[in-house]
């Protein structure tokens, strides 16, 4: 299996090599593709330092469009699994194989790297876990199934999944919105239980004023699909 | 100076300026049809007094340049949100070349710098 980890990173000097090492010291067999959002500071350099294949948007796209060069270069470089990993350093790389197991015994088409208990130690975290609550239940509701971490970007996806995100992927905030889309067009999704580390450094893409933007615009594109 | 007038005033300066930026192709073709049958029509619209005060009645309002106005105002709505399709279309492309332009350069680079 050819298995491909991609990470968008924009800004994420501090944190980037970080990952990468993480990564490749667990599974030194896969390759790891940053994809550099249009970044500022020094992130391409630091992923190339720590052995990353980088690909540099020559503008910030979002981080829905970073993610989604990443499907389609799997795409074309004829990968089997792609594993989205977050370049902050939340999601450690030691339950990678848990996610690719269940992708290789065919036991669904995409997996999510799960928090089903919360421990985030953030400012606005009841705020957080509320909003997580209502994406989870209003998913649920519109999918006819549980799920528990819907905004979690913790991903793994086969190649029927690496074609359709490579078709069209949402620009920005696309963890929930994604799942309805892949989940409506006949997509196997499975939840697993992974940790989650608060994030090292660097800042969270949702600021208070943004999560008003955020809770209507993900409503309004689960109730819109295309 | 009669309202009728200065309509019509103001529509022949847009049919002209609208015929001037197709000659001079600054203004995609696609566009420019729309904003000559604009300015056809407000021209025809403020030639034709009677017309236009009867479709005014028509639809219950009895000072007709208020029926242009809000006549023009709907167009000005339709024209923004056509707008907005077109920059939208733009976006989805530019998204598009900035992907492909980031996997060109990625690849291209591979033996040198990547890897």
């Amino acid at each position: 299996m050819k298995i491909m980890v991609a990470i968008p990173a924009y800004n994420e000097e501090k944190n980037i090599f970080r990952v990468v090492q993480a990564v490749k010291h667990h599974h030194p067999e896969v390759d790891v593709v940053v994809i550099n959002d249009g970044s500022r500071d020094g992130t391409e350099s630091e992923a190339q330092r720590a052995g990353a294949f980088v690909i540099n948007l020559p503008q910030n796209l979002g981080i829905g469009g970073a993610v989604q060069t990443g499907y389609i270069y799997a795409g074309r470089k004829d990968y089997d699994v792609v594993i989205q990993v977050d370049g902050d350093g939340q999601h450690n790389p030691k339950d990678l194989a848990k996610l690719v197991e269940v992708i290789e015994k065919n036991k669904a088409d995409m997996v999510i790297g799960s928090r089903f208990v919360e421990k985030t130690e953030y400012k606005s975290s009841k705020m957080r876990r509320l909003g997580i609550k209502f994406f989870s239940r209003f998913v649920s509701l519109v999918c006819r199934r549980n799920f528990f971490d819907t905004t979690s970007g913790y991903r793994a996806a086969n190649k029927k999944v690496i074609k359709l995100f490579s078709r069209y992927y949402p620009r920005d905030y696309p963890e929930v919105e994604t799942i309805v889309y892949a989940s409506k067009r006949g997509v196997r999704i499975k939840e697993i239980s992974v940790d989650m580390d608060k994030r090292q450094g660097g800042s969270s893409s949702i600021t208070p004023l943004r999560s008003i933007y955020y809770m209507i615009k993900v409503t309004y594109a689960i109730l819109l699909q295309p | 100076m009669n309202i009728y007038i200065y309509c019509l005033l103001l529509s022949m300066g847009f049919l002209m300026g609208a015929l001037y930026f197709v000659k001079k192709r600054v203004l995609n073709f696609n566009y420019s049809i729309f904003w000559i049958s604009i300015s056809l029509i407000l021209v025809i619209l403020s030639l034709n007094v009677r017309f236009t005060e009867s479709m005014a009645r028509a639809v219950g309002i009895s000072y007709a340049p208020a029926f242009l106005f809000l006549t023009g105002i709907v167009f000005v709505l339709v024209l923004i949100f056509y707008l907005n399709l077109t920059i939208s279309k733009m976006q989805r492309e530019l998204t598009l070349l900035t992907q492909e332009i980031g996997i060109i350069k990625s690849s291209s680079s591979e033996g040198e710098t990547n890897k």
